[in-house]
């Protein structure tokens, strides 16, 4: 690599990205964004005068749709369940269990799904308890007496003038 | 420098129209193939053009409950798809997108078509348009990463991620043949395949309700929404072709430095390819089956292991050969 990278505006328009140099990688936002209007402006125009411009509301396709019960309506887990499926074993850590009764028992099968979202328990549940445990230990300071909130405060300066004296 | 702005622009708009017009040609292709290899008569050659009309005559339905993202989703998917397809060279290199955007560029637009698709898809709240949605962001997952992993490999090879560039690079050592191309064109076969909803990751000619793709998300279009809605698939495809054809058969498109005959050759060279691969195409949807959704990890995995051995290999070629 080497060199510093060009700057914007060496493009060909003024607000051309590059990356190294003009002949490996540009990117002009500006451009595709313009093109993009473009085209659909003129669908817009060509497709209203061209066509049938008359439009009806109807019933949507009655596929389990009218039914009001929760069952059938499609959810976020709905949305989820073919990635969840297909990720399952490698990023969610699955674990399936089936409890499969033998022939003469009548109680129904069951089967269970456990899934681990590994970057909650990183990103948001780790930090979380973190943030509670911390806030447990310091809640003793909210039960100080007057002397000793008075105490804090005068070490507090003490502190912050004594880094002021040495810096300055 | 404005008049040379002026010429470049239209030279980019009379591709962009060259594109929309020859691509509903290209699914015509595919389909008479088809039905030939099946010993049926088949439909006409333009009769993808001739169901465009119709769908244009005809009055649109729209579900009670649908927003405006429903009614205003495919003039955008078409008009992204329509940019994204002229982002791909095709008879020639030097046009203006040719310096506007590279291949990242075009993977990035195509993503958010398929996201306007995804949410169109979702915005009646039927379950056909759900299953159809979550089924495509799952395929997307697996596609996307692996189309990164093509780009890369060929900027590797190429030293740029513009596509122009890299056909140049192409036409100039036409004979250099390299494993981690020959993987990068198989990975990008399969890549293409699972985008354009083909089999036998999607069957685009049935409506079978436990299989289906693509067909569920536009299920509740109609009218003048389902002819762009179909517009833009039948340039997804054009798209597809043509970005194979530029990325691995680059042979007859005119450099930047061309004139009008050499225009006219390119031109002629990338119809012929294209069509050709429209055959191909055909060819290879009757003789594989549709495979089970659940499947479908194992198929466009290919792509990704295959993507990733490219890179590989062409890091390791570099280091001995450069």
């Amino acid at each position: 690599m080497g060199g510093a990278l060009p700057g914007p505006g060496s493009g060909p328009t003024p607000f051309s990205l590059i990356a190294f140099d003009a002949a490996r990688s540009v990117y002009d936002a500006p451009v595709i964004a313009f093109f993009v209007a473009i085209a659909s402006l003129t669908t817009l125009i060509v497709v209203h005068r061209l066509s049938e411009r008359r439009t009806r509301r109807g019933p949507a396709w009655d596929c389990g749709f009218p039914d009001p019960s929760p069952a059938t309506q499609y959810t976020a887990s709905s949305f989820a369940q073919p990635l969840r499926r297909v990720y399952g074993a490698a990023a969610f850590a699955a674990q399936e269990t089936v409890v499969m009764p033998p022939p003469g028992d009548m109680r129904p099968a069951r089967f269970s799904v456990v899934v681990v979202d590994h970057l909650w328990r990183v990103f948001y549940a780790a930090p979380g308890r973190a943030v509670i445990g911390l806030s447990e230990r310091l809640n003793v300071l909210q039960f100080l007496t007057i002397r000793r909130y008075l105490v804090l405060m005068f070490v507090t300066l003490v502190i912050l003038l004594s880094i002021a004296a040495v810096t300055t | 420098m404005t008049r040379d702005l002026v010429v470049q622009f239209l030279a980019q708009g009379a591709q962009m129209t060259l594109v929309l017009l020859i691509a509903p040609l290209a699914v015509g292709v595919v389909r008479r193939v088809k039905a030939r290899l099946m010993r049926r008569q088949g439909p006409p050659l333009l009769q993808a053009y001739l169901d465009l009309a119709k769908l244009l005559r005809k009055e649109s339905v729209i579900a009670e409950g649908a927003s405006w993202l429903f009614r205003s989703a495919p003039y955008l998917i078409f008009a992204l798809t329509w940019v994204a397809a002229a982002l791909v060279p095709s008879f020639a290199s030097g046009l203006m997108f040719n310096w506007a955007a590279d291949v990242v560029a075009l993977v990035a637009v195509l993503g958010a078509a398929r996201a306007l698709l995804a949410l169109a898809g979702m915005d009646v709240g039927t379950s056909f348009g759900g299953i159809g949605s979550s089924r495509e962001m799952m395929i997307a997952t697996l596609a996307e990463p692996a189309m990164m992993l093509i780009v890369v490999t060929l900027a590797i090879a190429a030293g740029t991620t513009r596509l122009a560039g890299v056909a140049d690079f192409f036409i100039a050592e036409p004979f250099a043949v390299r494993v981690s191309l020959a993987l990068s064109l198989i990975s990008l076969v399969i890549v293409a395949l699972a985008e354009n909803a083909r089999i036998p990751v999607d069957n685009p000619a049935t409506h079978l309700e436990l299989t289906m793709v693509h067909e569920a998300m536009v299920l509740e279009y109609s009218g003048r929404h389902l002819a762009l809605i179909e517009a833009a698939s039948h340039l997804k495809l054009a798209l597809y072709l043509s970005l194979l054809i530029c990325l691995f058969a680059p042979f007859g498109m005119a450099p930047a430095t061309a004139g009008l005959s050499g225009w006219a050759i390119g031109l002629a060279a990338w119809i012929a390819k294209l069509l050709a691969g429209a055959v191909l195409l055909g060819v290879w949807e009757v003789s594989i089956a549709k495979m089970r959704v659940f499947r479908l990890p194992d198929f466009v995995g290919i792509a990704f292991v295959f993507g990733f051995i490219a890179i590989l290999l062409a890091f390791l070629t570099r280091g001995v050969f450069a």
